[in-house]
C-alpha cells in the first residue's frame, strides 16, 4: 500500500450530495459562474498540505511501517458575491444544511488504507475562485492517515 | 563509535522475526528480586536479595496473519527465546542482547485513532534457571542462505581467547522444506584457519524454531563463527539467527 492522493480526490469527488457537485483533482475549474455553483473542488493553491510521515516500527529500509499524515483541502463556492441583493448572511443557512451534508458524507468515507482522522470548516465567507472573482463559500479540510508498508 | 538511531533494530521471538511490528523495546537484567525481611521490632526496613531475574519488553503492533505476531506470542507461560539486535545487522560481530525466557502477558488493545497494538509484552527469566540472564553478545549470522554458509570470522573485543561459559541461541525463522542443515559456532585460534566446533545446534532448518546451545566454562578461543551445512539439493531459502555470549 502505498500513499493514494488520486485516490482519495476521487473518492470525495464521487460522493453524492443532493444539489452539490464535487470536483477532481484534475477538474478544478478556472472560472465559476453562478449556475455552476454549489461547487466544491480541490483547493488550487495547496490542495494537499501539512504532511508528515512518521516512522512507527523497526526493521530494514524497504520494510518499516511509517504513517503519512496530511491535510487535503477543497472550497466550497456556493453563490457569487455582491451578485445580488440579498444579505451577506442570506446564504448562511443554506451553506449550513451543505456543510453539514459534506461533514456527513466524509464522515463516512471509506477509502482502502484511508483513516479520516479530522475535517474541518473555515468560517462562512468570502472565497475566491481560481480566477479571483469572489463567492460566498468556505474552506474544508480532511486531515487523513496513509500508511506505508502497513 | 557514532551515535545510532534505533530504526535498524531486529526483534526476533521464538523463531518469528517481527521487527516490523515492533514500536520499542526495553531489556533490564541482571537484577535481583527484593525481599522485605523486616522485624517487628526492627527500627529500619530491611531486604534481602531475592532470585536474580531478567526481562525484556517488547511493544509490538498486532497482527494474525499466519507467522506474526499473535502466532509468536499466543502460548503463554512457553519457553522460548528473544534476540534483539539493536543496531540492526550489517555484518558478523553485530551487537546482540537475547535471553532464555518465557512471555508472561498478552496484552491486545486498540483505540479508533491508532493502530492496534498487540501490547507490550514482558518476557521475563527467574533465578537464570533457564539460562544467563541477559546474554550481550554477538550476532555471528543473520539473514537467509541457500546453500553451505561458512561464516565471517568474529574476533573477541579482547583480541585473545577466554576462559569462560559460553552459549549461542538460534532462530529458524524462515525454514526449508525438505533440505536440512546442521548449524554450528565454531571458534579458531587463527583467523580464516583451524576452526572447530565450539555448539552445535539440534533444529535441522527444516522447522520454526528457537534453540539455545551453551557449555560449560572451558576455552573459548578468540576467532568465532557460524558454520551452516546443507544437505539436500532443492536449495530452499533458509532463514536464520546465531547470536553468541561468553561469560
Amino acid at each position: 500500500m502505498t500513499l493514494n492522493t488520486a485516490g482519495i480526490f476521487a473518492a470525495v469527488a464521487g460522493l453524492t450530495i443532493t444539489g452539490l457537485t464535487i470536483k477532481d483533482i484534475d477538474e478544478i475549474p478556472f472560472t465559476v459562474t453562478d449556475r455552476d455553483c454549489p461547487v466544491m473542488f480541490p483547493a488550487p493553491a495547496g490542495g494537499v498540505q501539512a504532511t508528515q510521515a512518521e516512522m512507527m516500527t523497526f526493521g530494514g529500509a524497504t520494510e518499516r511501517y511509517w504513517e503519512v499524515t496530511r491535510q487535503f483541502r477543497w472550497n466550497y463556492l456556493h453563490a457569487p458575491l455582491g451578485a445580488d441583493r440579498y444579505g451577506v448572511f442570506a446564504y448562511h443557512p443554506a451553506m449550513a444544511a451543505k456543510s453539514d451534508a459534506i461533514i456527513e458524507a466524509l464522515c463516512e468515507l471509506d477509502v482502502a488504507g484511508v483513516d479520516i482522522m479530522t475535517v474541518d470548516l473555515t468560517d462562512f465567507g468570502p472565497v475566491p475562485a481560481p480566477d479571483g472573482t469572489m463567492f460566498h463559500g468556505f474552506g474544508l479540510t480532511m486531515t487523513v492517515r496513509e500508511k506505508i508498508n502497513p | 563509535m557514532a551515535k545510532l538511531t534505533g530504526k535498524n533494530a531486529i526483534l526476533l521471538i521464538g523463531g518469528y522475526s517481527l521487527s516490523t511490528y515492533g514500536t520499542s523495546y526495553e531489556v533490564k537484567g541482571p537484577g535481583y528480586d527484593t525481599l522485605d525481611i523486616t522485624g517487628f521490632t526492627d527500627g529500619v526496613t530491611n531486604y534481602a536479595l531475592g532470585l536474580a531475574t531478567a526481562e525484556m519488553s517488547v511493544s509490538l503492533m498486532w497482527d494474525q496473519a499466519t507467522n506474526t505476531v499473535t502466532d509468536a506470542l499466543k502460548t503463554l507461560g512457553q519457553s522460548t527465546g528473544v534476540t534483539i539486535l539493536p543496531e540492526g545487522y550489517s555484518a558478523a560481530g553485530a551487537a546482540s542482547l537475547f535471553m532464555q525466557s518465557y512471555n508472561t502477558n498478552f496484552t491486545p488493545a486498540g483505540s479508533p485513532s491508532t493502530v492496534v497494538q498487540a501490547g507490550t509484552i514482558k518476557f521475563v527469566q527467574r533465578d537464570n534457571v533457564r539460562g544467563q540472564g541477559v546474554m550481550s553478545g554477538w550476532a555471528l549470522q543473520h539473514g537467509t542462505i541457500t546453500n553451505t554458509l561458512t561464516g565471517t570470522d568474529v574476533d573477541d573485543p579482547s583480541g585473545a581467547l577466554v576462559t569462560a561459559t559460553c552459549a549461542a541461541m538460534l532462530h529458524v525463522w524462515t525454514p526449508t522444506t525438505t533440505d536440512t542443515y546442521v548449524v554450528k559456532v565454531q571458534h579458531s585460534t587463527t583467523a580464516g584457519s583451524g576452526y572447530a566446533d565450539l555448539l552445535t545446534f539440534t533444529a535441522n532448518g527444516t522447522a520454526r524454531a528457537v534453540e539455545v546451545q551453551s557449555a560449560a566454562s572451558g576455552t573459548v578461543n578468540r576467532y568465532r563463527r557460524v558454520l551452516a551445512t546443507r544437505t539436500g539439493a532443492g536449495a530452499q531459502s533458509f532463514g536464520f539467527t546465531v547470536s553468541f555470549w561468553h561469560g
